[in-house]
């Protein structure tokens, strides 16, 4: 080689040093990509109001936010707390008294509201005809659940005692079969087994009005997953006030989507009309509310974490403020 | 290996390019060789994570592979393409390596650095090995930049091998540098020495804090996994240990005994059954999210309450959680249980007595297995980087898992379906098929917990953190189940990573700034040296005004000083050689000169002793001689001086000057001792006198006033001093010692001159004498042979010839005899017939004349007959000659004849009366007529010398 040329590959070296120093900080930021984090697991039940999350799916509201949710099937509504108790879900629909019964094991949050609930009725069995009719009789109930409470209003409202009857943990899915064989002769219900059981020839024997809506079904999620994830969280709640739009005015639409979601014929997609689901506004009125007013979900937490406080389910009265969070309801 | 003997199918002549292919041959070999040995290393040392290192065994094989056929094209001759070949495929190969060795990017550059630059160097031709080179050079910096900047997509590597293949490479090419250093410019040696000063030191220091760095981390990491695994342990130890106590007590409630007191016949409907079964109800509620029932059996195991109405009824005897309780009578926390998909559960269980102490059922609690999740979710809680899994021992089941949420519940072993029918029917294993209820991520976790009594931290990859992950595991005391914690290596070693990123980073940079430092230094060190050398150069070609500027103080500076010294001395010794070679020059000019003058003057000498040698006449020859060295050696007087016979003086005998021929009119002479040329004639040595000190009265000389300095030398003949050859200048200081020695020379010749002139002058005037003395012999001898014959001369006429009785005198005869040259004489007065007298000359001398009388008187004499005349004349005068020599030869034999009779006679007689009678018988017979008488000496002629010429 010349000398001349003897020179090339130093320079060369010194300026692809060079070049690479000055990328250096440049590529210093291409920092290993963390994981993809796995998408939002949310778990729902078969009711009208937890099949906005389908809408949002299918519509996809959340492809439109750039969140990826997975939307997790629980037949049996309360197997949800369990699994979001586990950590195995990010967030369930579930009342703000589940949240706080599931908060012993996992700090969740309530970050919206879904819907009010409908009228969640005590049915019984034909022959009980009135409520006093239940002295000595088997109710089915979600133990150690804010339902309990409606039970005990209707039997308090009897003049009967607790003690008057036998509360047997039966989930509302599995009622009407432990009705079937009059081995509980009422129980809790919510739609679609209302509906059920009502055709099974049992009847409301303790109907819930507006003011006794205490069991507004919320939005539920994992403490660490919304601090872990915000973004993503809001993007959800963009999605799903979206879904909840399209789906106020579609409602035979979503039907037909929970239908072939869950793989079930048309008609077993109960449209409740009472059941009033939460729009974004209806969410920042119910957050905004004084805690008094009972369409306060501070106040409904509130008597609910009374409740509970009261059976014994929870050991000391939870700091509401920090189970509801609104911070999700300052978008838009 | 097939490293077998290789020898190349043709010897070739050792030319580069043979050469080359030779080199690429071996290169290809070698390298075949050292993949081929490591790959033979792997898999003979680690041949059960042979699976997981596929991707790397391939590039291997394909390395070495590629390393075999560039040997083969080599081979066959295509050593360019064989070079290409090696050299892209390493190249382009080693891409993936960040990819495949997560970590081990710098060792894998060095390789690269090292291969590249040894294939490119050895293999490709001249014109192509800068680009081989700055590829190698960007492919191994790309690899280290890929490698720190790319996250570890999580292959398992086997660093051992790559470093020590670095290893191995850079002591061969650290070798090579060492060994070719010498041959580096000044500027390359000194980038190569800050280089190294900045990185060598970087290297051991990054590599000494990153190997304490990474054992601290590891250590601390072992630390903190240990912490985590036993302190999930110990939750999960007193999650069993608490709910026993608790069920233990809530066993003991009365209801539960006065329910199974009861004859099972009234139980139904019972008070007691309704109390039982709001005791239960009640002790859900502890828990309505894990609790899912609380349950009475009999001492048959029949489950007779249950807050879980679906299960009433059912025989669970054969549950341990029964069993267990029955026998022992003690409390009892069960395994996890699968019975169907939907109870997956933990027991709890504690016996019912009577106040008898009798077992009369069991109250068992059945916890949701989701608990043990949710007890690892909050142990774990923000541990992003921690994964803990709730193992258990037998059948690696996760019976919690935080990893991903599809793992739990699944096994880390692959089960087979028999195996797997057999655990579900025992209720260890939930319901599903082998894949649905195994995830096994890798083996070496199932093999790392069946071993982690002996090696409580071992390393296997996990699919969930995508990386190697360290794990370690604590046993629970009571649940045959491990709480396994893993944290991905590279997680742990985050620091490390981040270290060596900002080690490689600096040394990179640190590089840039070595080498602009080196280039920089080049220029302050080098320049000066450059400089050093330019100016050397200039004054090598010849320029010595050249100097080196250079002021700095260092040793360069020293150096440029001392240079600069040595070029002024080198300078002013040509200098100074310059003016002795002038006046060597100038000297050898003058000798020169000195030598042509001093030729001349030999010359001069030599012509002039030619000349005077061939003059004989002395006083000719010494105004010769004052000419001749006058005109020759250029001196205006020359004088001769010859010592007189007194040896009183020496007289001046000739002068070329005027002033000299003055002189020697005047009849110069000076006594010996006075003056210079008295002291030469004195003492017989040379002498030069000059117009200054005491020479200088010497110059007062009125008949040479001109005279500014003298030059005397002394003639001498067989060391005898005959005079002075005496030279004067007009100019002062015109004589030197060469001028003496030169003058002595040919006042040498001029003695022998002189002598042999003197010599000649002798010999002729001795001649003249002898030819005088014969002559007169000669004249006497005839005049008596005349006498002696009695004729004068003889006369031829027509009448006949008669002799002469007396000489014939005329007056032509007396002319031609006196002219002594033959002569004619027309007829006159006295006679009348012309005459011609020829003188008859022997040696010169007329003994007589012919003269001769013409016959008629108007006669003129020819030239022919004159010189008839002549010739007869001259053989005339020969024969009359030898004729009277002869005459007188014949007369001294007589005399001879006469002499030895006599002598014969006067010997033979012995009688002294007899000899003496006979000696004057016999002379008187030799002279007839004579008295003869002989007379013996008295005493008184003794007295009397030489008495006997005067003998009587």
């Amino acid at each position: 080689m010349t000398k001349k040329n003897a020179r090339l590959p130093h320079t060369l070296a010194l300026l692809l040093t060079l070049a690479l120093s000055s990328c250096a900080p440049m590529l210093q930021s291409m920092q290993p990509t963390p994981r993809p984090l796995p998408p939002l697991r949310v778990g729902y039940t078969q009711w009208w109001g937890d099949y906005t999350l389908l809408v949002a799916k299918e519509k996809g509201y959340f492809k439109e936010q750039h969140v990826e949710v997975e939307p997790v099937y629980y037949p049996v509504f309360s197997d949800s707390f369990r699994d979001l108790a586990a950590g195995q879900i990010d967030g369930a629909f579930i009342a703000s008294g589940d949240a706080m019964n599931i908060n012993r094991h996992m700090a969740v949050q309530i970050i919206g509201v879904s819907d009010d609930g409908s009228y969640m009725p005590i049915v019984a069995r034909p022959e009980i005809k009135a409520i006093s009719d239940l002295r000595g009789k088997t109710i089915g109930a979600l133990i150690g659940t804010q339902y309990e409470l409606l039970i005990l209003e209707m039997l308090a409202s009897a003049g009967l005692a607790p003690s008057d009857v036998t509360l047997r943990n039966i989930e509302p899915e599995n009622l009407a079969a432990a009705m079937a064989e009059n081995s509980v002769q009422a129980g809790f219900i919510w739609e679609p087994y209302t509906s059920q059981l009502l055709e099974m020839g049992a009847h409301v024997i303790y109907p819930t009005d507006e003011t006794q809506r205490l069991f507004p079904d919320t939005i539920v999620f994992r403490k660490s997953v919304i601090e872990q994830r915000p973004e993503e969280i809001r993007a959800f709640m963009k999605a799903w006030f979206a879904a909840v739009n399209y789906r106020l005015a579609n409602p035979e639409e979503t039907q037909q989507i929970a239908a072939q979601t869950l793989n079930l014929p048309a008609q077993d997609i109960v449209m409740d009309p009472n059941l009033k689901i939460f729009t974004y506004e209806d969410n920042v009125l119910s957050y905004a509310d004084d805690q008094d007013s009972p369409a306060s979900i501070y106040g409904i937490a509130k008597k609910t974490a009374e409740y509970l406080l009261a059976s014994g389910t929870i050991a000391s009265m939870p700091d509401i403020e920090s189970i509801l969070t609104p911070k999700f309801l300052s978008q838009e | 290996m097939t490293n077998a003997p290789f020898t190349p199918p043709e010897p070739r002549p050792s030319t580069p390019e043979s050469a080359r292919r030779t080199r690429t041959i071996w290169i290809g070999l070698i390298s075949g060789f050292l993949f081929t040995v490591t790959l033979a290393a792997v898999l003979a040392f680690t041949p059960d994570q042979l699976s997981d290192i596929v991707l790397s065994l391939g590039l291997m094989i394909a390395l070495a592979l590629t390393s075999y056929l560039s040997a083969w094209l080599a081979w066959r001759g295509e050593v360019t393409r064989a070079g290409v070949t090696l050299l892209a495929s390493l190249l382009l190969l080693s891409l993936s390596i960040p990819i495949l060795a997560h970590g081990q990017g710098i060792a894998i550059g060095v390789i690269i650095l090292i291969l590249g630059v040894g294939i490119s160097t050895a293999s490709l031709p001249p014109r192509y090995i800068r680009y081989g080179n700055a590829a190698t050079i960007a492919a191994s910096v790309l690899v280290v930049a890929l490698d720190q900047l790319l996250p570890d997509f999580g292959f398992p590597s086997q660093p051992i091998y790559t470093q020590v293949f670095a290893f191995v490479s850079s002591i061969i090419f650290l070798y090579i540098i060492v060994r070719q250093f010498n041959e580096f410019t000044l500027r390359a040696k000194l980038v190569v020495a800050f280089t190294g000063v900045t990185i060598i030191p970087l290297i051991v220091l990054g590599v000494y804090n990153n190997s304490v760095l990474s054992a601290k981390l590891e250590e601390e990491s072992h630390s903190r996994l240990t912490t985590f695994s036993q302190s999930a342990a110990n939750r999960y130890d007193n999650f069993f240990a608490d709910g026993i106590n608790v069920i233990r007590t809530e066993a003991k409630q009365n209801a539960f005994q006065e329910y199974l007191l009861l004859p099972p016949a009234q139980r139904p409907n019972s008070r007691e059954k309704a109390i039982a079964e709001a005791a239960l109800t009640a002790l859900q509620r502890k828990d309505t999210i894990f609790i899912d029932s609380y349950a009475i059996l009999d001492a048959n195991g029949k489950n007779i309450l249950d807050t879980s109405p679906e299960d009433l009824g059912r025989d669970e005897s054969a549950h341990e959680y029964f069993t267990e309780v029955m026998k022992t009578g003690a409390p009892f926390a069960s395994n996890a249980i699968f019975i169907e998909a939907t109870e997956q559960s933990v027991y709890f269980s504690a016996p019912i007595k009577d106040p008898a102490n009798r077992i009369l059922g069991v109250l068992r609690a059945e916890y949701h297995i989701a608990i043990l999740q949710s007890m690892a979710r909050d142990i774990i809680a923000n541990e992003s980087d921690i994964v803990l899994s709730l193992v258990e021992k037998n059948t690696y089941l996760r019976l919690a898992y935080t990893g991903g949420r599809d793992e739990l519940l699944k096994s880390y072993k692959i089960f087979d379906p028999a195996e797997l029918a057999a655990l579900q029917a025992e209720g260890k294993m939930p319901p599903g098929t082998s894949a649905e209820v195994s995830a096994g991520e890798s083996p070496a976790i199932v093999q790392g917990l069946d071993n982690l009594n002996q090696t409580p931290f071992f390393e296997a990859y996990s699919d969930t953190l995508r990386a190697n992950a360290i794990n370690t595991g604590a046993y629970l005391t009571r649940q045959p189940w491990v709480a396994l914690v893993r944290e991905s290596k590279s997680a742990s070693l985050l620091a490390v990573q981040e270290q060596t990123q900002s080690s490689v980073l600096l040394s990179l940079a640190l590089s840039v700034v070595a080498i602009l430092m080196a280039l920089g230094a080049a220029e302050v060190l080098a320049a000066p040296l450059s400089k050093l050398t330019k100016v050397a150069e200039e004054i090598a070609s010849g320029n010595m005004s050249a100097r080196a500027n250079i002021s700095t103080l260092d040793e360069v500076g020293a150096l440029a000083d001392a240079f600069n010294r040595m070029t002024d001395q080198l300078n002013g010794a040509l200098n100074s050689l310059e003016e002795r070679v002038t006046a060597r020059t100038l000297d050898l000019e003058i000798a020169q000169k000195q030598a042509v003058k001093r030729a001349e003057e030999l010359q001069s000498i030599s012509e002039i002793s030619k000349i005077i040698t061939g003059e004989q006449n002395l006083s000719s020859l010494l105004t010769l001689i004052t000419r001749l060295v006058s005109e020759r050696f250029g001196f205006y007087h020359t004088g001769i001086f010859l010592i007189d016979e007194t040896r009183q003086f020496a007289a001046l005998q000739a002068a070329n000057s005027e002033g000299g021929k003055r002189m020697l009119a005047r009849g110069h002479r000076l006594a010996l001792g006075q003056g210079v040329v008295g002291y030469v004639a004195k003492l017989g040595a040379p002498r030069i006198a000059l117009d200054v000190g005491q020479d200088a009265v010497y110059f007062k000389n009125p008949d040479m006033p001109k005279t500014r300095s003298e030059m005397a030398v002394p003639l001498k003949t067989r060391n005898r001093i005959i005079g002075v050859l005496d030279a004067q200048s007009e100019k002062p200081g015109a004589f030197t010692e060469t001028d003496a020695k030169n003058l002595s020379i040919l006042a040498d010749q001029i003695s022998i001159a002189l002598e042999n002139a003197q010599l000649f002058e002798r010999t002729q005037q001795a001649l003249t004498e002898i030819q005088a003395l014969y002559q007169q012999n000669l004249k006497e001898s005839w005049a008596a042979f005349g006498r002696e014959e009695n004729m004068a001369g003889y006369r031829q006429t027509l009448q006949g010839g008669a002799k002469v009785k007396q000489p014939i005198d005329n007056d032509e005869i007396r002319q031609a005899l006196n002219r002594g040259v033959t002569m004619t004489f027309e007829p006159n007065e006295q006679r009348r017939e012309a005459v011609m007298v020829a003188p008859i000359k022997l040696r010169g001398q007329a003994i007589g004349a012919l003269q001769i009388k013409a016959s008629t008187e108007d006669q003129q004499w020819t030239s022919d007959e004159r010189n008839l005349v002549e010739s007869i004349s001259e053989r005339l005068s020969i024969a009359l000659e030898n004729a009277r020599l002869i005459q007188e030869s014949q007369r001294q034999v007589i005399k001879q004849q006469t002499i030895r009779d006599m002598t014969e006679k006067i010997s033979a007689s012995i009688n002294l009366k007899n000899v003496l009678q006979t000696a004057v018988e016999e002379l008187g017979r030799a002279l007839p007529g004579s008295e003869v008488e002989l007379r013996l000496a008295s005493e008184s002629d003794a007295s009397k010398p030489n008495s006997q010429e005067n003998a009587p």
